[in-house]
């Protein structure tokens, strides 16, 4: 009787150890980005403009998920943030003079998130024209939204209206699932829109069949394509980019002190080069980078 | 003529514990018989080996000549399997100390399940026997009462109906007054002894000397995992051979 | 001798008379008033549309939502009292090969977050692509399915939860089998029955007496549970609400919804297994009365209606 029970035992450790491993996409050269020079003047010029309780507290509260590969994601040791928009958010800090306190939130607590005051701004809501009654959105990249596929393109997709019929995987409450169901409402033949709580769960769906498309930001679907497993599991499909999805950090509307000091430490960001070298070090396109840093620009 | 029950030189140990040590004993068919002996002597256990309910280590025990839980192959005797045991049990049915009635079935369901269940018997054709039964030990009219509402006496008058619908050749009663009530331990030996003027072969585990002298054909005295004396009543009660017995019926009969 | 007619002044006898109960009366008022005043903060709460929830009460998309949180439960609950009876019938076995099978099931099954669990069988195609059943050492095939189409979200989670839900039901099943007292097993097997008529007609109806009630709380976790299909795109009531809410910003109102149906199909829920537990108490006398408020005010009223 011990024998059988040891057996049993040792099979099962072996039918555990057969397990699919996660891929981690490489990470860009973890290269220290300067900050640009910032001098006594700049620094107070900037300070000024912030509200008061903001500047006593010395730090901006921003919210977001970690998840959202090359936006904000973790390091290798699963605690440094890295990302260009949080390396963007942090240089806007080092102008403003303040810290940058970050808190993990799925992308569906933001809102009420900052509704309740537990964070200043959000990081990864794009700017969308229906919030535009509870939120005001400092855009800075004009985010194109695109098709990833799986690599090879089988469907040959190309289209909004190639995906008619197929199933759509999208990031739940997104500009992107708005568009495509704008766009499902002129198929003969309907999409099946799957809406998931993350970006990368989406992709996961494409990855494994279960969708296959997902409909989403530019930058993301640009980075994960040309990185993951050196670019042989996804790719971009031809036709794009739709409707742009500009990446921003939101506010709460009435926070208006804020909200400007933000968009003019963007803005000197922009000037000096320094967000364009950000995005660079991520893969990501510059020429999209707003100049003037516009506020609602989907209005 | 082959012996009813007949019990040879069975041992059996819980773990270090030697409950049953060589122990013999003979039932004639159609008799009754009374085992008795202070507690802990194996009574219960020696009767639930009988049926197979427990195992046995060594010796063998047969009812009417075939053994119930083992079978022989030269000279080894191996475990037989569940179901081979269960078609065994057959003819032989056990009513226990503390009633054992099913307890999410009337008293007259109680009755039926063995007919209707192992003997395959119509549901119709079981109720009216099994209303027979309760008849014959005077609970019928409380034929449609669950078990929690008879009183102790009734149960075990519901559990000795259900061992006799299933018209066993042997019945083992183990302890069958012991949880009842002084006044109504009565009523149950009479039944008790009105069954054993029937001719089936009774095998009563008691404490009730008064109704081992009465109606038992037989008795034998159990002493530390074995059988010291087994005799008519008038024998073994009055004068027994061994020492152990008379210590154990001083302390009883006084 | 209870006489409830009077006999006038001259009358000997005592009669009986519920007492009246003062402090049972002003608790009772206590409480009311209570939940009065919190059920009206919330309603009278500014930072709440009222019309908002109206709207979406009955909105296709939460009855959409409602529908697939039953129906997922039911099946969930229903894979796993089968699957869990099996298991906990194993764990009594003398085979050691079924105890160690059971062991290990519950072992696995329990200590894996059901989230990771739903996740693996709603993305079982990258594990494999396709599911097949062939008889070994031939080329036939029984079956041959590409994953991604058996595996709808509704499978996925009902595979997840229900598996998930097993392992626990498995252990309910087994406090019940051992609350059954050795007698009853006794009893049965010298009455020649075969030991799966002992577990099928007398020990599982006594058993389920034991089994009933944790049951029924397992239903209604797995109830709140299936919302955890959010992560492989399903559609349950909360996920439904909570999409809908990143569209119009209303999360509370979109919440309280959400909120007002769970409350309902846990009220029902709760209710089957009253049921239930009545049906199997049959023959058990003793835990029988109730003391039920609704039921006892009913009967005071209808009482003081009568005199």
């Amino acid at each position: 009787m011990r024998r059988s029970r040891r057996t049993l035992i040792a099979l099962l450790a072996v039918f555990l150890i057969v397990s699919a491993c996660g891929d981690d996409a490489a990470a860009p050269q973890a290269a220290t980005d300067a900050l640009p020079p910032a001098t006594e003047a700049m620094n107070g010029e900037l300070n000024a403009l912030l509200p008061d309780d903001i500047r006593a507290a010395g730090a901006i509260k921003a919210g977001g998920p970690v998840t959202e590969i090359p936006a904000v994601y973790l390091e290798e040791d699963a605690v440094t943030r890295t990302g260009y928009m949080t390396d963007l958010v942090n240089a806007v800090g080092g102008l403003l003079g303040v810290e940058i306190e970050f808190t993990d939130m799925p992308f569906a607590s933001l809102i009420p998130g900052l509704q309740r005051g537990s964070i200043d701004m959000t990081l990864t809501i794009s700017d969308k024209n229906t919030h535009h009654e509870v939120l005001d959105f400092v855009d800075y990249l004009g985010n194109g939204l695109g098709i990833l596929v799986a690599a090879g393109n089988p469907n040959g997709f190309d289209s909004l209206e190639s995906l008619c019929g197929h199933t759509v995987a999208a990031l739940a409450g997104s500009v992107a699932v708005g568009v495509v169901t704008e766009a499902n409402e002129s198929c003969a033949d309907p999409m099946e829109i799957k809406q998931f709580p993350g970006i990368s769960y989406a992709q996961l769906a494409v990855r494994s069949g279960q969708a296959e498309a997902t409909f989403g930001p530019g930058a993301t679907l640009g980075y994960v394509s040309a990185n993951l497993e050196d670019g042989t599991v996804f790719e971009v499909a031809p036709g794009g980019p739709y409707t742009v999805q500009p990446d921003a950090f939101a506010f709460l509307k009435g926070n208006d002190e804020l909200r400007d000091a933000v968009q003019a430490a963007l803005q000197r960001l922009v000037d000096d080069g320094t967000a364009a070298r950000i995005l660079e070090k991520y893969g990501v396109d510059p020429g999209d980078l707003y100049n003037p840093i516009p506020i609602n620009v989907t209005e | 003529m082959v012996a009813a029950v007949e019990i040879t030189n069975v041992s059996k140990s819980y773990g270090d514990v030697e409950v049953l040590i060589n122990a013999s004993l003979v039932v004639e068919a159609g008799t009754t018989l009374g085992l008795i002996g202070p507690s802990g002597a194996g009574k219960s256990t020696l009767l639930r080996c009988i049926n197979h309910l427990e195992t046995i280590d060594s010796g063998t025990i047969k009812v009417h000549g075939e053994m119930v839980g083992y079978r022989r192959e030269g000279n080894r005797l191996f475990e037989l399997g569940h179901s081979e045991i269960a078609r065994r049990r057959a003819g032989i049915e056990m009513v226990f100390q503390h009633f054992n009635l099913f307890p999410h079935m009337t008293a007259i369901e109680n009755v039926m399940a063995g007919p209707v269940y192992v003997k395959g018997v119509g549901k119709g054709e079981a109720r009216a026997v099994a209303m027979e039964h309760l008849r014959a030990v005077a609970v019928e009219n409380r034929a449609d009462f669950y078990p929690s509402e008879l009183s102790g006496g009734q149960q075990q008058r519901v559990g000795i109906a259900r061992a006799l619908a299933m018209d066993p050749t042997v019945i083992l009663l183990d302890e069958p007054t012991s949880s009842l009530d002084p006044a109504l331990v009565g009523e149950v030996l009479d039944t008790m002894s009105e069954l054993s003027g029937r001719g089936i072969t009774m095998l009563v585990v008691t404490h009730e000397i008064g109704f081992a002298r009465s109606s038992c054909d037989d008795v034998a005295i159990m002493v530390d995992g074995g059988i010291i004396e087994q005799g008519p009543p008038g024998d073994v009660l009055v004068n027994p051979k061994e020492e152990r017995s008379r210590v154990f019926l001083r302390r009883v009969i006084g | 001798m209870k006489t409830a007619e009077s006999l006038g002044s001259e009358s000997s006898a005592p009669v009986f008379t519920e007492p009246r109960r003062y402090g049972r009366w002003a608790s009772a008022a206590g409480v009311l008033l209570l939940s009065y005043l919190i059920a009206k903060s919330f309603y009278t709460n500014p930072f709440i549309e009222h019309s908002v929830i109206g709207e979406y009460l009955f909105h296709p998309v939460i009855l959409g939502g409602v529908w697939v949180t039953i129906t997922l439960a039911v099946t969930a609950m229903v894979l796993a009292t089968v699957l869990g009876v099996i298991l906990g019938l194993m764990s009594r076995s003398s085979n050691p090969v079924l105890t160690g099978i059971n062991r290990a099931y519950i072992a696995f099954f329990r200590a894996v977050p059901l989230l990771v669990q739903i996740l693996i069988w709603g993305n079982l195609s990258l594990f494999f692509q396709r599911l097949t059943l062939t008889i070994p050492f031939t080329s036939i095939t029984l079956i041959d399915l590409d994953t991604n189409d058996v595996m709808t979200t509704f499978v996925a989670g009902a595979l997840g939860l229900g598996l998930h839900q097993a392992a626990r039901m498995s252990e309910v099943v087994r406090a019940g089998i051992n609350s059954v007292g050795r007698g009853q097993f006794d009893a049965a097997l010298s009455l020649g029955m075969q030991r799966r008529q002992v577990t099928f007609l007398v020990v599982l109806p006594q058993a389920m007496r034991v089994i009933v009630p944790p049951a029924g709380n397992e239903f209604i976790s797995v109830l709140k549970a299936t919302s955890l299909i959010f992560v492989i795109a399903g559609g349950d009531l909360l996920t439904n609400a909570q999409n809908i809410a990143a569209t119009n910003l209303r999360v509370l109102e979109l919440l309280t919804v959400a909120s007002i149906w769970y409350l309902a199909m846990v009220a029902i829920a709760t209710a089957g297994q009253r049921l239930l537990e009545r049906r199997y108490s049959k023959g058990y006398s003793g835990d029988q009365t109730s003391t039920s408020p609704i039921r006892m005010a009913v009967q005071k009223v209808s009482a003081w209606l009568q005199r």
